[in-house]
């Protein structure tokens, strides 16, 4: 190859990109295959275990507040999911309790009502400009204080019982009537689902008001009221009974997921309501006024034109709340509740020391949940945008 | 090869015979050596548990655990004082002592397989023989273990409590619930706050915290337990002068109470004993100090400056102390003890 036709590749644009390119993936790949192996030939110098076989490894240690079907007999990859579980259940509750916390707080700073306003103030305020932390072990010895001992503890109609060691409740030693009631009650949700999409269509075809709320609160209310109740009938149930120190049998919800919920809940709604407000103000005057000149009232006006462009704005932030929510419920394991970070960084890591690959387990699982909760808020962003004619 | 050549490997054969004759070899420690360099001893203690490893109203440490720390310390430095303290929790412990932060762990910490075979550390005796028992509030009136059924139990997550606690129960088919904190001291908060009906650990670490409880006259440790721990200092693997330092520094202070030899009478033990061990002991006859790379008067300075184990003992946890613990296990083998030690030959 003649020199003058190098150094044209030299010159070329588009050659000289891609040769960056490929060199700084060569390089970013080396530098990750050195320092994983310079790891592990350290850690076998060290005489430290290394590798993924401890996951099958019998973990022995006693969780108490299980939702899958682990006991301390199972390995250590079950101890995971119990950990993802808790995580996931925490997040989910936590975010939509603050989603509502955050949205009713938001529209109360916008109200004309000074007291009201001023309140929701004074809360947003309050709520940013303490640290986590604290909330959480305010909650929790809050909690913890509020509460009665299992012997004086606040009985329930007889059935559940709450004291603080947690809310006992009873549950049926057979679920099939209730997965059958749940069955029913889901029928239910989709069926709403379909009134609702139906009543919009008819709305923006004809302009008439379906009284949606009417068929909501049977379908969310009424049905699972009268499903749940035909299973509880026919269900034997384990009830709890004060038996040494507490109650045994049924399901407990311990305290520190109650305090954790609470803590994440009334925290990101603070963050929430700034989000909301800053969104419904970004709708400018001129659109309340078109929509006021339409003869809608202020509650139509509110939901039918000017939140759909406030969601616009809200729903980017509002992600990035979703994953702090995610992410900090990992302050779970400050309060011994039994979340990834604690069952898995705590206990399971401790118990065999593998710090790199537990560390690197559960980076992975956070990453991945947190791609998730943006995939979805991305998608659902996509699916509210305005569509602009 | 010439003549040359061959003349001046003699002549290096016969350095190299010259020097072994004079000068012991001693394999290399490079934890020795950087002990000599940095001035002083990196010890990795436990966050605060009075009676073992606790900083007192002066900020000084104070305790059982790091009582060896300074008598390890005097032994190579010649000065007790010449400590720097790492405070761990249960989990950093162990990568505080694997990345070469500390050169030593002292922080009762029980001997178990696995730590053994699969985080690359050595246990270099035991300082301490403990118990894994509960505390329970006198009004529960729970006087054993096995009365805790269903009582909720607060516990370290990563401890061997934690699991030696649910695998008694669960063998015994006792339904409890753990709940497994962070750190020991957010445990013993929850239990004092009310959460929790009892606290899990040793017998000796439990008369320490005890006295953290806002009211330490309203709970009582239970005298039945359910495990044996043996404690004692953690090495890393790999400089195994350094390990035969920290192990024989141990036995050295089980080996001077023995013997009889204390702070007290040290120097004139050194000065006028006639037994052979004790004089060896203390340096006033042979090497054995320069054995190990140390100074010849290594425990002589550790007894001088720290005690016995005895009196290190009653003056951390024992009758000297608030824990006021009884020397039970931990009595010398000739007062009813387990208390062994290996002779200094």
């Amino acid at each position: 190859m003649p020199a003058g036709e190098l150094t044209r590749y030299f010159y070329d644009k588009r050659v000289r990109e891609i040769f960056w390119q490929v060199a700084l993936l060569a390089g970013l790949a080396g530098t990750i295959v050195v320092v994983v192996r310079n790891a592990s030939q350290n850690m076998v110098n060290a005489g430290m275990a290394s590798g993924f076989d401890f996951l099958w490894r019998t973990s022995g240690i006693d969780v108490p507040f299980v939702l899958t079907n682990y006991t301390p007999d199972s390995n250590i990859l079950a101890l995971l999911w119990v950990g993802v579980a808790n995580t996931l259940v925490i997040t989910f509750v936590a975010a939509i309790a603050a989603t509502l916390l955050g949205f009713v707080i938001g529209v109360a700073r916008l109200s004309a009502n000074k007291l009201l306003s001023g309140l929701a103030g004074a809360y947003i305020e309050f709520v940013r400009n303490i640290p986590l932390l604290f909330f959480v072990l305010f909650w929790y010895f809050g909690v913890i204080a509020a509460l009665p001992g299992p012997r004086q503890s606040i009985g329930l109609f007889a059935v559940a019982f709450l004291n603080n060691r947690g809310l006992t409740i009873p549950v049926p030693t057979d679920g099939t009537a209730f997965r059958i009631a749940a069955l029913v009650v889901l029928v239910g949700f989709i069926a709403q689902a379909a009134i609702a999409i139906w009543a919009k269509r008819r709305r923006d075809a004809t302009g008439a008001i379906f009284p949606v709320w009417a068929t909501g609160l049977a379908l969310f209310l009424g049905v699972p009221a009268v499903a749940f109740g035909i299973a509880s009938v026919v269900s034997a149930w384990d009830v709890p009974a004060l038996r040494g120190f507490n109650f045994r049998g049924g399901f407990v919800l311990v305290p520190e997921f109650v305090a954790l919920f609470a803590a994440l809940a009334t925290y990101t709604a603070g963050f929430i309501a700034e989000i909301v407000r800053g969104g419904i103000q970004s709708v400018v005057k001129g659109q309340w006024e078109a929509a006021y000149a339409l003869g809608l009232r202020p509650n139509r006006a509110l939901s039918l034109v000017v939140i759909p462009q406030a969601m616009r704005v809200m729903i980017p932030p509002l992600t990035s709340q979703y994953l702090n929510v995610l992410k900090n419920s990992s302050f779970g394991a400050a309060i011994a509740f039994p979340e990834l970070v604690s069952v898995f960084v705590g206990s399971a890591l401790t118990n065999t020391g593998q710090a790199i690959e537990i560390i690197a387990i559960t980076l992975a699982i956070y990453l991945a949940l947190g791609l998730a909760v943006s995939a979805f808020m991305n998608w659902y962003n996509a699916r509210t945008r305005l569509v602009t004619r | 090869m010439t003549i040359f050549t061959r003349g001046a490997l003699g002549v290096a054969l016969l350095a190299f015979g010259a020097g072994a004759a004079t000068a012991q070899q001693l394999a290399p420690s490079p934890t020795l050596d950087a002990i000599r360099a940095r001035g002083h001893l990196e010890c990795g203690v436990h966050l605060g548990l009075p009676g073992f490893s606790f900083a007192n109203d002066k900020g000084e440490w104070t305790g059982l655990d790091v009582d060896f720390c300074r008598a390890v310390a005097a032994a190579v430095l010649g000065d007790a004082n010449k400590v720097r303290y790492t405070p761990t929790s249960v989990q950093q412990r162990w990568p505080v002592l694997q990345s070469g932060q500390v050169d030593l762990l002292s922080r009762n910490t029980t001997i178990t397989f696995t730590r053994n075979a699969t985080l690359g550390v050595n246990f270099q005796g035991i300082n301490f023989y403990e118990g894994q028992t509960f505390i329970v509030r006198t009004a529960s009136g729970a006087k054993k273990p096995t009365d805790l059924e269903n009582a909720s139990i607060c516990v370290a997550a990563g401890s061997t409590e934690e699991r030696m606690a649910a695998d008694y129960f669960r063998e015994r088919n006792i339904k409890v619930s753990i709940i497994n904190f962070q750190k020991n001291d957010d445990a013993i908060a929850a239990y004092d706050a009310g959460r929790c009906d009892s606290y899990t650990a040793g017998i000796g670490a439990l008369a320490g915290q005890r006295i953290k409880l806002k009211t330490p006259g309203e709970h009582t440790i239970m005298t039945e337990t359910i495990s044996n721990d043996p404690q004692g200092p953690v090495t890393r693997w790999g400089d195994e002068r350094w390990q035969a330092v920290v192990r024989w520094v141990l036995n050295g202070m089980i080996a001077a109470e023995y013997l009889g030899v204390t702070s007290k009478n040290v120097d004139d033990m050194r000065a006028n004993s006639k037994n052979a061990e004790i004089r060896r002991l203390l340096g006033a006859d042979g090497n054995f100090g320069a054995m190990l790379g140390l100074p010849n008067d290594w425990m002589f300075n550790a007894i001088k400056q720290v005690g016995n184990y005895a009196e290190s003992f009653e003056r951390t946890v024992g009758k000297g102390s608030p824990l006021g613990l009884e020397r039970g296990q931990n009595a010398l083998w000739t007062r009813g003890g387990i208390l062994f030690t290996s002779p200094f030959q």
